[in-house]
């Protein structure tokens, strides 16, 4: 029973957070498909017969390609279902619909030759989130769901989404364990970067500077942590934070398989974005009214108008198809460097969220309820600055100041059993628990937010180094800092009262 | 199926269903497994690109090799160009490129499938004619729809001259692991198309 209660937990419950940003993350998903997945089959209407040889799959069925106007159409048809998604008409038929005719087309794109070009995670998306209810809200159809309908979605699509991934995954991880990537002897990251090398004829901007590599642990951490990321999904499949992990590994890894070799991982990069949280973006008051703004434009579209889009889109990506253009380049590079951005920044959000359970002890932002006073030289230029920026910074108020000379700055350090008599130690009191020096000043980043908040990693360095680092700036603070005159700016009232003493 | 954010898992009105649609999800990845074990990969299918070993023909265990076409038009005016496989093969991705080159003229790299696995394709091959019985899959002579599609991408290709022909060489590249840059190559076959009405 205990474990029927775990599975349900896991599968209705794990993925939660995600499902809240599904709606944004349609219309992320939608131009994508848009922009970087659409058209997909105008060169397969020009191949002959000949090259008909389906795998197992429903173009089985089929005895030769069907004519060239199929193709043509279900082109058509999939960019009128991405603009459909996008402002939400019907989204959950469209996501099925999409699904199904992808699956048809797709099968007869492999029958090309031996390659399948391994896109299943844009049919699993669309069948998966086509039950999630993602077409609830920033859509059409939300014109006909009550308020609370609109803020109905479930994550279990998520959950399935997630799990399908990780068993893609393992069985590129699985082949690759067996064919000799574990082994000493076996460069194969090496050997495949070279393969393709020779084989394809594009730009490879990493694969000149990597050739040059031949250390024995740069080839084999590149082989052993391939392996480690593709086997790693199964595992993190369990939760969302241990998956949003082994996804941003996996994105860096998909930049420099694009880099190095030119293979571009984007459907893969697309799905696990579905992890992100896209109501941060909401903060920015400019994305709210960009939002409000398609809101209104998507209760208002009509089909002929997606038609007559559809068309102009499909005219437009024919004619760049059809050129001798690579405009792909651009848009690839660009959409790479984003995820690697994201990618980055998440990475800093894990580290910080590790940074505060293993040094702090403590999980930031802390609520207003704390007591958070910083203790300051009240005689120094620097310390100044310092309570200057984090009032600047502390857009909640939470933190209180008082100088160390004080009389209630030397009572607060008394009331928290604190000996410490130093004037050039910083002193961070929480709830009466007293942190000094280097340790004060990156929990006080780290309870800013924001970009500020990401500084606070610097604590996993080791604290003799980083207090070492503190006490040189401290020691020549009056030097390198005098205190000027100007120093201090007029407080408004409200700052005043952030003052104890 | 949509539910409130914040209700309760006992809120799910379809759990049963949606503990079915895992499980059945599991037993499908299962069965196409062994689908493409018997069969070869099937679509769609749960599966991603495995890239084997290093991706190179093994000639020893510090030596690879790698077969590289070149590809020569002969024109009506007796004059000559060589052709890459993205400019010939047009708008497909460089993977399909390959795959195209290689159903026109036969792959020498790739075995042909013996035992167990090739009797129960060749078994399916009876029921569906045009399934992927094979890796190998250029035929022996070369099909008039084949020569009409590269007919017609030579002259789209080349709008002010007449191709009769297309040849192409097949290259051993034989190379250190090393460093590939020292890499000898060894002819291996020449297969040429020829354009003229009959041919």
């Amino acid at each position: 029973m205990k474990a029927l209660e775990f599975i349900d937990g896991w599968i209705f419950k794990a993925y939660g957070p995600c499902a809240r940003s599904l709606p944004l993350f349609r219309i992320f998903f939608a131009l994508y498909l848009l922009v970087f997945y659409l058209p997909r089959y105008p060169w397969v209407a020009e191949m002959p017969d000949s090259f008909f040889h389906p795998p197992v799959s429903l173009a089985m069925f089929f005895t030769a390609l069907p004519p060239w106007w199929f193709f043509y159409l279900l082109d058509f048809l999939l960019k009128v279902g991405a603009l459909c998604l996008l402002f939400g008409r019907q989204t959950r038929f469209i996501s099925f619909a999409m699904c199904i005719g992808l699956i048809i087309g797709n099968s007869f794109r492999y029958s090309i030759g031996p390659k399948i070009d391994h896109d299943i995670f844009i049919p699993a998306t669309l069948f998966c989130l086509g039950f999630s209810g993602w077409g609830n809200s920033l859509s059409q159809d939300e014109q006909h769901l009550s308020q609370s309908e609109r803020r109905s979605s479930s994550s279990w699509p998520i959950t399935l989404l997630m799990l399908m991934v990780s068993v893609c995954m393992l069985t590129a991880a699985i082949p690759k364990a067996t064919s000799g990537w574990l082994s000493p002897h076996v460069y194969a990251c090496r050997g495949q970067i070279i393969s393709n090398y020779l084989q394809n004829f594009r730009p490879m901007p990493l694969a000149d500077w990597l050739f040059r590599i031949h250390s024995f642990l740069f080839w084999k951490l590149a082989d052993w942590s391939t392996l480690a990321i593709e086997g790693g999904f199964i595992f993190c499949v369990i939760s969302l934070p241990s998956m949003r992990f082994i996804a941003t590994m996996a994105v860096f890894f998909h930049a420099f398989v694009y880099f190095s070799m030119d293979i571009f991982f984007s459907i893969n990069l697309a799905v696990y974005a579905s992890l992100l949280d896209f109501r941060m973006g909401l903060r920015k008051s400019w994305i709210r009214h960009s939002l409000r703004r398609f809101r209104l434009l998507a209760h208002r579209v009509r089909l002929f108008h997606i038609v007559l889009l559809a068309i102009a889109l499909l005219g437009f990506s024919y004619a760049l198809y059809f050129s001798d253009v690579d405009a792909s380049r651009l848009p690839n590079n660009l959409f790479i460097i984003a995820a690697v951005v994201i990618a980055l920044v998440s990475l800093l959000h894990f580290l910080g969220a590790l940074t505060d359970r293993l040094v702090f002890g403590i999980a930031f932002p802390l609520r207003a309820d704390h007591s958070l006073v910083i203790l300051y030289d009240g005689e120094c230029g620097l310390c100044d600055k310092w309570v200057q920026f984090v009032l600047n910074y502390d857009h909640r108020g939470i933190f209180r100041f008082t100088p160390l000379q004080s009389f209630r700055g030397k009572e607060l350090l008394r009331q928290a059993g604190s000996t410490e008599s130093d004037l050039s130690s910083m002193i961070l009191l929480i709830d009466n628990r007293t942190y000094l020096r280097s340790t004060a000043v990156l929990m006080i980043l780290r309870q800013l937010g924001g970009f500020w908040a990401l500084l606070g990693i610097f604590a996993l360095v080791p604290v003799a180094l980083r207090d070492f680092a503190y006490s040189m700036v401290a020691t020549n603070r009056h030097r390198w800092f005098p205190r000027t005159g100007d120093s201090c700016r007029l407080l408004r009232p409200y700052e005043r009262e952030r003052f104890l003493s | 199926m949509a539910r409130p954010i914040d209700s309760t898992i006992s809120d799910e009105p379809n759990r049963i269903a949606i503990r079915l649609l895992f499980v059945g999800f599991l037993l499908c990845a299962l069965v196409l497994v062994v689908v493409r074990e018997c069969f070869g990969e099937p679509y769609p299918g749960p599966f991603m690109p495995a890239f084997k070993g290093t991706g190179l023909q093994m000639e020893s265990p510090t030596e690879a090799s790698i077969i590289l076409p070149k590809m020569i038009i002969t024109f009506s005016d007796q004059t000559t160009a060589e052709i890459s496989q993205p400019s010939l093969f047009g708008y497909a991705t460089d993977s399909i490129h390959r795959s195209i080159l290689f159903m026109i003229v036969p792959d020498p790299q790739v075995e042909a499938e013996e035992g167990i696995k090739q009797k129960f394709r060749t078994w399916l091959s009876k029921v569906f004619p045009t399934y992927r019985v094979s890796k190998t899959l250029a035929s022996v002579t070369v099909q008039d729809d084949v020569r009409k599609y590269l007919h017609q991408r030579l002259t789209k290709l080349y709008p002010s001259k007449t191709p009769v022909s297309l040849t192409i060489y097949l290259y051993k590249n034989t190379f250190p692991l090393a460093d590939f840059h020292k890499m000898t190559s060894q002819f291996i076959s020449q297969s040429t198309i020829s354009f003229h009405e009959g041919a």
